[in-house]
């Protein structure tokens, strides 16, 4: 029997295939709508991981106005200092001993920023240091020079380019110190630097001379992927490591102010999120699902019906039902298999012109979802090429198979006079 | 006998200069401490060192409604205060402690409290924590006296003759880099005070005025804050039914304290 629908089912399929036309495209755009929707989410996966990595795998804290400054003296630019040596040494310590790929040292203030029509928590920092640590996309304007400051697209409603911006903070003696810059230009804020303004590095220096860096975004070699992270042993390791070094650089007291953050804890902090659009694309998803398979189940019943008229012409010279069920199924399956594979390609096509589409959306969240470029992240992979073959064709298949089997039992058959 | 006479001249010349070489850094030393000490009576006069009072917070900026919050306040030194929100009845039961150098805030609806910085705008207004919360400024700052006699006219437009002090934050001391102070000679009442950053920007200056003194007590009086950051913003406080005590119960400033007490709020007569 098998042998036998092999053998007439590519030929059924080529030569009925007027047919099976309507039925072709439905499939075909179904498959490549599923297998879009698959390597936008598996593009999503990615971008959440990507997201809770955006300050690194494990990022240290060293907090150096905590320190005693007899002890630990602050260094005046280009002056040695404890806190210099350890800025020295940390890229070598970690390429040495913690097989770090990458490792970026970054230092900002938090302050309030004043502006014409109201006033936000925010931080400065250097805007080569962003750049360097997770990049920097212009949205408008210009980059920071003296004097300047370059500012999230989300305050576009309440500053204007060229619009005076009071950054006022408390320095490492805790006392209160305070900046008037000038608006160049708007940033696309990409999840977690969105509450940043950022100077020019001269800039940045005079907001408080001398502060030597004190954040440190390291990025491990086995930091994982997707959302697969370094247990929390692995991580303290790694900060019991870093301690270490701070000790033997600065001191046992400077080494006791220092923290650190993980790329694991950061994924925690965003999963509600990361949870909540997934349900919401589970919900597009299975009505999208729903209604493709209720016209995939109408269009292969008529076009069955048509089939059946012919297939009934056999089965009244000898053919048996199952052979003919088994028959008509394994025809959807060859057109199926047709149809799905023209849709992956559409899909695979797709991929590149629909991830350089750019969505300008002030929302931090939207950054979360969409990745710092404010772009679609459309990852296609071999378990979503998979999954969409696999509806794809199984669905048609098991639709031509149970309808096949039901009409040719009873009362369609009859109507259609097959059987007397 | 000559020789004699000629001698006093020059002991007397040396006697002076001996005299006169330390002196100026006495004085220094004592005009420092002549400074500090006009500041600690003002840190007193207006609000004491244990009290209880009530006070308004008033809050206008054009095209917005006028927002104004009460609250009942406690202050034990200046390292422990707590404001219980007892208007608008929105915010009824939400409470502002500062607990040494933590300051917390209470939100009843949510039952959570949330730490904030002395350099945070109270509700918004133009008073941080820092002008609320740290009132005795002597503790955080050192004096210089910069001026003497100088007129200035207090929020009801009275002319008070007063000393100009230079507050200068010392290192940690959570605070503005630098306070002109002018406080009236004779009551050492605070009369205005304009404050600055490290990098010399004027951030606000605030007129004290409507004092009311009941003996030698000041039981109310009003201020209004020019915020030089947000210039369309009126900020005003008056605070009222102050009461100075001798004993303040320690059990006011705790968060557990914020988070069950209910007290029974008289109305405002005035």
């Amino acid at each position: 029997m098998l042998r036998f629908s092999r053998r007439y089912a590519v030929r059924n399929a080529v030569y009925y295939r007027a047919k099976y036309a309507t039925a072709f495209v439905l499939i075909a755009a179904f498959s490549a709508c599923l297998g879009l929707a698959l390597f936008a989410l598996n593009g999503f996966w990615r971008q959440a991981g990507a997201y809770a990595r955006s300050w690194g795998d494990i990022t240290f804290y060293a907090n150096p106005s905590m320190i005693d400054e007899a002890a630990v003296p602050r260094a005046k630019p280009g002056e040695d200092s404890p806190w210099r040596r350890v800025e020295a040494g940390l890229p070598v310590f970690f390429n040495d001993q913690l097989k770090a790929t990458k490792y970026y040292s970054a230092s900002f203030t938090s302050g309030d920023a004043y502006y014409k029509s109201g006033t936000g928590k925010i931080s400065a920092m250097d805007v080569e240091k962003a750049e360097r640590a997770w990049g920097v996309d212009l949205a408008e304007g210009a980059m920071p020079e003296e004097g300047e400051v370059l500012v999230p697209v989300g305050s576009r409603a309440s500053i204007a380019i060229g619009d005076a911006l009071t950054f006022v903070y408390k320095n490492r003696d805790t006392i209160l110190n305070s900046f008037r810059f000038r608006v160049s230009g708007y940033y696309l804020p990409s999840g977690r630097n969105s509450n940043f303004i950022y100077l020019s590095p001269g800039q940045y220096a005079a907001l408080d001379e001398g502060r030597p860096d004190d954040t440190y975004f390291v990025y491990l070699a086995n930091g994982g992927t997707g959302s697969d992270f370094p247990s929390k042993m692995e991580y303290k390791k790694v900060y019991d490591s870093f301690r270490k070094f701070i000790e033997d650089c600065v001191g046992n007291t400077a080494s006791r102010y220092t923290g650190y953050g993980t790329a694991r804890a950061r994924y925690s902090d965003s999963k509600t999120i990361i949870e909540f659009f997934q349900l919401l694309f589970g919900i597009f998803l299975a009505a999208f699902v729903i209604v493709a398979v209720a016209t995939l189940v109408n269009v292969l019943f008529i076009t069955l019906i048509d089939r059946i008229k012919i297939v009934g012409t056999f089965m009244a010279f000898g053919m048996r039902r199952r052979s003919a069920v088994f028959l008509l199924a394994s025809e959807t399956l060859v057109f199926s298999l047709v149809a799905c594979t023209v849709g992956v390609l559409i899909a695979l096509a797709a991929t590149g012109p629909l991830s350089s589409l750019k969505f300008t959306a002030d929302n931090w969240t939207i950054a979360v979802i969409l990745g710092g470029k404010r772009t679609l992240t459309i990852l296609p992979d071999l378990k979503a090429v998979a999954a969409t073959y696999v509806a794809g064709m199984g669905i048609p298949f098991a639709v031509a198979a149970l309808a096949a089997a039901k009409m040719l039992k009873g009362d369609v058959v009859r109507l259609l006079h097959f059987v007397k | 006998m000559s020789t004699r006479s000629a001698l006093v001249p020059i002991l007397a010349a040396a006697l002076a200069l001996s005299a006169a070489i330390p002196a100026p850094a006495q004085s220094a030393e004592a005009q420092s401490a002549e400074a500090l000490d006009v500041l600690k009576k003002a840190d007193i006069a207006l609000v004491p060192r244990n009290a209880d009072f009530r006070w308004a917070l008033r809050v206008e900026r054009e095209g917005e409604p006028v927002k104004e919050n009460r609250f009942l306040g406690f202050k034990k030194g200046d390292l422990k205060y707590l404001f219980y929100t007892y208007y608008p009845d929105s915010a009824y039961g939400q409470c502002h402690l500062r607990i040494d150098a933590a300051i917390w805030m209470y939100l009843p609806l949510a039952d959570d409290t949330v730490k904030t910085s002395y350099k945070s705008a109270f509700l918004g207004s133009g008073l941080s924590y820092a002008d609320v919360m740290y009132n005795e400024l002597a503790r955080y700052y050192d004096a210089k006296i910069i001026e003497r006699g100088g007129s200035r006219r207090d929020l009801d437009g009275t002319d008070h003759s007063c000393v100009a002090l230079e507050l200068i934050a010392r290192k940690g001391a959570d605070g503005y880099a630098r306070i002109l102070s002018y406080i009236d000679e004779s009551s050492f009442l605070t009369i205005e005070r304009e404050y600055f950053t490290l990098s010399g920007q004027r951030l606000k200056s605030i007129v004290y005025g409507s004092f009311e003194i009941s003996g030698r007590t000041v039981t109310a009086f009003r201020l209004s804050i020019a915020n030089d950051l947000d210039p369309g913003q009126k900020t005003t406080a008056r605070f009222w039914n102050l009461a100075p005590k001798s004993e303040m119960p320690e059990k006011y400033f705790s968060l557990n304290f914020a988070r069950t007490w209910q007290p029974k709020v008289e109305p405002d007569k005035q």
